[in-house]
């Protein structure tokens, strides 16, 4: 009997100590595949990340739906890209999400960029600065950060394992960039004109010193117009630019015609708005592909 | 109608075909060829400098190519190098790696002098240090 008892409370000790683990992990809702790689990265098995958008899904196109919303008012954290990304559907989100979530806009705590080229012929008028900063590694190294910052702020008892997971993370992300610098760096600097399906690498351009043109302003959902377009095609032939750059997830059709009337050639398809299947799949191979892209058609 | 109406015939057609040359030439849509106003320019003399805070190994790369490399044994004192490169206003990048037979914290300055201006960048490190530095005349 009293071997009986002792088994009993061992088994109810150890399930109790299981549904406190398990209650422990933290859930975040992300809406930025290239925060929910950071955020797993960071996290490990402590956290539990739904990704709401999905990679090579178009961000600037994303409708949230109610799906989506259950999945971010059931987590303890929303993470946003922020700087205007989610506009359009920002107010009904935090409306919607009840107090006891966490929402970080990652982008708003980042140093801002303001339009390049393209923002003066298109964009939505919320969108007012450059929301892509996952396109210059020293942005994402802050990021990371952040990241951190907020599950250690969310699940202190779990402190040591966010700041290993940060640092491991860190140190790949200072070797990728040194990678990218060496890369870049195999191009000479007045060659570094980068012209893009829409605006998209204004960190990309401040980080690596490259002067951004694009078709389409700082979102997707305007089409460029004729006289943007004309004045695009003379630049592109004044500045010699040898390639100019689809994204993988826009039309390329105006892009080809570009190159019709230029001499100008496609240079390939880039990872604008973060990750996406192939290469793409892991923001390090994401950059990997978009350095190695630029620079062996621009050189 | 006088003459003979073939060899008239004939004369008109050759009229026609000798009008067809500048008909051509005034009328065709000329190519817009797009020649890039992008010239390559001469290169110019440029001379690199390294001063150490400890002996070291070194390379020095340039558009991907290694244009110098070699050991610093005297420390704090300068060693140089003349390149002829091409140097655009917007700059050059040099890849830098240095490694340093200390293990403490040592410095390495590179500079980079050309049409008389002077730009210098450090690199800081513990045993090695690898970083690509811009030099940019102002």
């Amino acid at each position: 009997m009293g071997l009986r008892s002792a088994c009993q409370a061992l088994f109810f000790s150890v399930l109790a100590f299981s549904t406190i683990q398990l209650k422990a992990e933290i859930k975040v809702a992300s809406f930025s595949t290239v925060l929910s790689e950071i955020t797993q990265r960071v996290g490990g098995k402590n956290v539990s990340v739904t990704s709401l958008i999905k990679p090579g899904q178009d961000p600037h196109e994303y409708q949230l739906t109610p799906g989506d919303l259950t999945a971010a008012t059931a987590s303890d954290l929303v993470l946003l890209s922020g700087k205007g990304m989610e506009a359009t559907y920002l107010n009904n989100l935090r409306d919607a999400l009840p107090k006891r979530v966490e929402v970080l806009a990652v982008g708003d705590q980042l140093p801002g960029l303001g339009k390049g080229a393209g923002g003066e012929k298109g964009g939505s008028a919320e969108a007012t600065e450059d929301p892509h900063w996952w396109n210059s590694v020293s942005e994402v190294e802050k990021a990371t950060a952040l990241v951190r910052d907020a599950l250690i702020h969310l699940d202190p008892a779990h402190t040591a394992d966010y700041q290993a997971g940060a640092q491991a993370y860190l140190s790949e992300l200072k070797d990728l960039d040194l990678w990218a610098k060496r890369k870049i760096a195999e191009l000479p600097r007045d060659r570094r004109k980068l012209v893009t399906s829409h605006d998209a690498f204004q960190y990309f351009g401040k980080e690596y010193g490259f002067q951004i043109d694009s078709i389409e302003g700082l979102t997707t959902d305007q089409e460029p117009s004729v006289s943007h377009v004309s004045a695009l095609i003379a630049e592109i032939k004044k500045q010699g630019v040898k390639a100019i750059f689809l994204e993988n997830t826009l039309n390329p059709k105006v892009s080809a015609e570009i190159t019709r009337e230029s001499d100008a050639k496609i240079g390939g398809t880039l990872y604008a708005d973060g990750l996406g299947p192939g290469e793409g799949e892991t923001y390090a191979g994401m950059t990997r592909h978009n350095v190695n892209t630029i620079v062996d058609a621009l050189k | 109608m006088r003459g003979f109406p073939l060899i008239q015939a004939a004369l008109v057609i050759v009229g026609l075909l000798l009008l067809l040359f500048p008909l051509h030439s005034l009328t065709q849509r000329h190519a817009t060829i797009a020649t890039p106003t992008v010239a390559p320019r001469p290169a110019k003399r440029v001379q690199l400098s390294l001063r150490t805070t400890a002996p070291c190994r070194f390379q020095v790369s340039y558009l991907g190519q290694v244009v110098w490399e070699g050991t610093d044994d005297s420390t704090g004192q300068e060693i140089a190098k003349d390149l002829d490169i091409d140097f655009p206003k917007e700059g050059i990048d040099l890849a830098v790696d240095v490694t340093w037979e200390t293990k403490g914290l040592a410095a390495a300055e590179i500079s980079v002098t050309v049409d008389g201006s002077e730009m210098h960048k450090t690199l800081w490190g513990q045993g090695s240090a690898s970083d690509v530095v811009t030099f940019t005349k102002d």
